[in-house]
């Protein structure tokens, strides 16, 4: 009987990436050997619907989400489902500008922006490392909806809403369903105020790429990250771009 | 060779689809387009549409046997065109952004396509319409 691990198997095993998670609140103390995301999210149409952002380990090699699709690496069903991390709850919250602050405590690795709010970026999105004791800000991410010109959300008159209580989802208007896009930009005054701990701390992203896709391993719409204004753009990071290392945090006492 | 086979069925089922959601058979117009790029690019699409998964719905709880069997029949009728229309929303997203226009296609001509038996020919003149400097019918919305 053979008792060494086959080759897949400790691909596997050393590729298997421990849990990630977003930080309800601020930690008293960073841990050096894991990698931080601040990103500063508004609501979907700037409505009352939350943005959600899901980030995803990402190999360059496969071109795809890391142990999902073309990716060679292979990751069992618990190590497959923890290449996603979400910001959904927001650890600051801006009721007037309806944004939220959200920081993610992630394993160091490349990461591409994978969904937001239902659409999955596949079509081409954004890639950024992550490093141990490192606190990257990724900016503020306005989530819209990507509609076609002219189109618009649909009004609901009093008929209709007469049609949806006799019918139920038969009276819905008609309208066809529409992905999301991200608007991306550098944090700017006005925006909630970063928390003391992290002052000093903080790296501005540097974005590896912004033309990854990646198969449609979430299942819902699918689009670019800057939507339909940015089909015909040529790619403006390249993947080999000279990158700007950061400093790593220094543990405290 | 493997790829290729792949791709025809791919192009055959997805290029030209039906749909009754949106009334009517269409195909997607790119003027010019090579054949490898364009059954690329179906491939790619048709592959990103399979793996959506669109939002079920459920049946709700009855102690009536007949109810439960009726609920169960309805919702998997619109669970089906639910899964039907998502795919084909993704479908529509993906090509429209490798630049295709998305075009009507004449009932009549759509049949004629579909009943070709051989492959090939099938492929032949389904890329001619869609590779034509000139769309065969009015376009349609994304």
């Amino acid at each position: 009987m053979n008792y060494f691990p086959s080759l897949a198997a400790l691909v596997a095993l050393i590729a298997s990436p421990a849990a990630a998670e977003e930080l309800k609140k601020l930690p008293e103390q960073l841990d050096p050997s894991k990698a931080y995301v601040l990103v500063e999210l508004g609501a979907l149409d700037g409505s009352k619907v939350p943005g959600e952002l899901v980030l995803a380990r990402y190999d360059t090699e496969g071109g795809d989400v890391l142990g999902h699709g073309r990716s060679a690496v292979e990751l069992d069903k618990k190590a497959l489902r923890a290449v996603h991390e979400a910001a959904r709850k927001g650890m600051i919250k801006d009721n007037d500008r309806r944004t939220r602050l959200h920081l993610l405590e992630l394993e160091p690795d490349l990461y591409v922006v994978e969904a937001a709010n239902g659409t999955s970026f596949a079509l081409g999105s954004r890639t950024f490392r992550a490093d141990a004791g490192q606190v990257t800000d990724l900016g503020v991410f306005d989530v819209a909806t990507d509609w076609d010109d002219g189109e618009g959300a649909a009004k609901i008159g009093a008929g209709d809403i007469l049609k949806m209580a006799l019918l139920g989802s038969f009276g819905m208007p008609k309208t066809e369903p529409r992905p999301t896009f991200i608007t991306v930009r550098e944090r700017a005054a006005g925006d909630i105020s970063l928390p003391p701990m992290l002052a000093g701390k903080l790296e501005v992203v540097s974005w590896e790429s912004d033309d990854a896709t990646f198969g449609n391993h979430l299942g819902g719409l699918i689009n670019r990250l800057g939507g339909r204004a940015a089909r015909n753009e040529q790619p403006a990071v390249k993947a080999d771009a000279p990158q700007i290392m950061a400093a790593p945090i220094t543990p405290t006492e | 060779m493997k790829f290729r086979k792949a791709a025809i069925g791919a192009v055959l089922v997805w290029g030209l689809a039906s749909t009754p959601a949106l009334a009517g058979p269409y195909y997607f117009h790119k003027p010019g387009v090579e054949r490898e790029a364009y059954v690329e690019d179906v491939t790619l699409c048709r592959e990103l549409s399979d793996m959506g998964e669109s939002k079920r719905t459920s049946t709700p709880y009855t102690p009536n046997l007949y109810a439960v069997a009726a609920a169960s029949l309805l919702s998997g009728f619109m669970n089906s065109r639910n899964q039907r229309n998502h795919e084909q929303a993704i479908e529509r997203i993906c090509m429209a952004d490798k630049g295709y226009a998305r075009v009507s296609i004449d009932k009549s001509e759509f049949k004629k396509i579909r009943k070709l038996k051989n492959d090939d020919d099938r492929m032949e003149a389904l890329f001619t319409v869609a590779a034509a400097p000139d769309a065969i019918g009015e376009e349609l919305p994304e």
